[in-house]
């Protein structure tokens, strides 16, 4: 303090004036201040041990939340992890050709399937109406069923919820036999195709695509791993024929004559409409006909029909199950009836009588 | 009590947040095409009111409007004389008759009724 005392004191001449106390109390305020300037770091660290004292608990709290929610973070990704598989595994769909054959049968409609909002009441419909039974299989969320007549797979219905607010209309889905999905999904994109699915390998059933056509009717192309159905001729209540309803069956024929190579027949129409007839293997594959006219409203779709002995009591039947009728039965061209009828869902599909005579044979 | 409520508040948070951000993952498209997040991802593929939901029913079909095969010994209908007009498609030859659908039995041999 004197140190402190002789250097203050010929530091200020103002102190000069002073009476001794006041020079004293003087000469400690200057004291304390010169001891606070010559050792900051020592006073910051005396501030700051301070301050850790008082935030101590505080910074305790962050670490520990971060290591409650590292905890956290670490089961959450474990059930993720756990359901990811459940949720994300393949839909794996029993072989369409059991045992596997190597035929196949490019352009054959060798399978259809059902999206539907509710698949017990397809199920329960389809059941009563054609004597299908079904298998369900759950993976990857989706609920599916298998539907078999007499241990022979006849078709898929996968079950979807109608999104709240929406409407959507449940349909058959037509899936036409190709040796390569990918080199169909060129060429058909080529010529004016949309695809809605890509190309995907689908476990025990091959590979798969869906589009829709120039003229906007959808289909599907499967590659199955197990080969296509033999052809034979459909039992009552397996899948018989198809037909392409469409806006212009010239250009659509051509479009499907590239993807498929079918032999295209002309056949006789009404004025302003066409009728065609779509051939592979010297088999008879489907129809394509003109739209209406008189139903501007109406898509170009595919339709598919089953295999009925009696069209009309058929669909007295199918309207005592819940479904509609929307074209009643009627003599087509090969002197059976046909019907269009839908189920109670609003999926539309065809009946076909075959009548009860030997049909064309064709000796390959 | 605090550390516990802290730790299953980051477990509900986290579980939470991708329960509510895991739909955004699925790719919906506009009445076509499929859900990315589903293992098959079949959709719904018909707009809606295909079916004669609106406007005039499914149907109108004349008495001419034909669409089945046709049977045993279909011989190619005559569409009338001239040569057919042109077409975007390739018409099978003249010669060729018009088949029919497969008429074997899964037994075996031609199915009679």
């Amino acid at each position: 303090m004197r140190t402190l005392d002789a250097k203050s004191s010929s530091r200020s001449g103002s102190d000069q004036g002073c009476s001794p106390a006041k020079r004293q109390q003087k000469i400690a305020v200057a004291a304390n201040s010169v001891e606070t300037t010559m050792h900051p770091q020592r006073s910051l660290n005396l501030i700051d041990s301070i301050a850790l004292n008082k935030s101590r608990p505080r910074r305790m709290q962050p670490n520990r939340a971060r290591h409650c929610f590292r905890q956290g973070l670490l089961a959450a990704l474990l059930v993720v992890a756990g359901a990811a598989p459940v949720i994300a595994s393949p839909l794996q769909l029993p072989a369409l050709v059991e045992p596997a054959s190597q035929e196949h049968h490019v352009g054959k409609v060798i399978f259809v399937e059902l999206v539907t909002p509710d698949l017990a009441a397809a199920k329960q419909f389809y059941a009563g109406l054609f004597g299908w039974t079904f298998r369900d299989i759950q993976a990857g969320g989706t609920e599916y069923a298998e539907a078999s007549l007499d241990g022979r797979p006849v078709a898929g219905l996968i079950h979807k919820d109608v999104p709240a607010g929406e409407h959507r209309q449940p349909a058959w889905l037509s899936f036409i036999a190709v040796r390569d999905v990918d080199a169909t999904k060129k060429i058909a994109v080529q010529h004016g195709a949309k695809v809605l699915f890509e190309p995907r390998s689908i476990p025990n059933r091959g590979r798969e695509a869906v589009f829709a056509d120039p003229q906007g009717a959808i289909f599907a192309v499967l590659a199955s791993s197990s080969g296509d159905p033999p052809d034979v001729l459909a039992a009552p209540g397996e899948w018989i024929w198809s037909s392409l309803i469409t806006s212009d069956p010239d250009t659509d024929a051509a479009f499907y004559q590239t993807l498929f190579d079918y032999e295209v027949f002309d056949l006789p129409a009404d004025e302003g409409a066409q009728h065609l007839m779509l051939a592979s293997d010297n088999y008879a594959r489907a129809s394509a006909n003109t739209l209406p006219a008189n139903r501007p409203n109406i898509h170009p779709h595919w339709l598919n029909y089953v295999h009925v002995e009696d069209a009309v009591k058929m669909t007295a039947k199918l309207v005592a199950l819940g479904g509609r009728v929307l074209v009643e039965p009627r003599v087509d061209r090969h002197g059976g009836k046909v019907a269009v009828v839908a189920d109670p869902l609003g999926a539309r599909f065809g009946l076909l009588e075959w009548p009860d005579t030997e049909s064309k044979e064709v000796t390959k | 009590m605090n550390i516990s409520l802290l730790r299953w508040s980051a477990i509900a948070f986290v579980i939470g947040l991708f329960t509510v951000l895991s739909p955004g993952c699925a790719v919906y498209g506009d009445g076509y095409g499929y859900d990315g997040g589903v293992g098959i991802g079949l959709d719904y593929y018909e707009p809606y009111g295909a079916y004669g939901g609106w406007g005039p029913g499914y149907g109108g079909w004349g008495p001419g409007y034909h669409v089945g095969p046709f049977r045993d010994g279909a011989h190619r209908p005559d569409r009338g004389g001239g040569h057919p007009p042109p077409h975007a498609h390739r018409s099978a030859p003249a010669s060729h008759p018009v088949p029919s659908i497969p008429s074997r039995s899964r037994s075996g041999g031609s199915r009679r009724h």
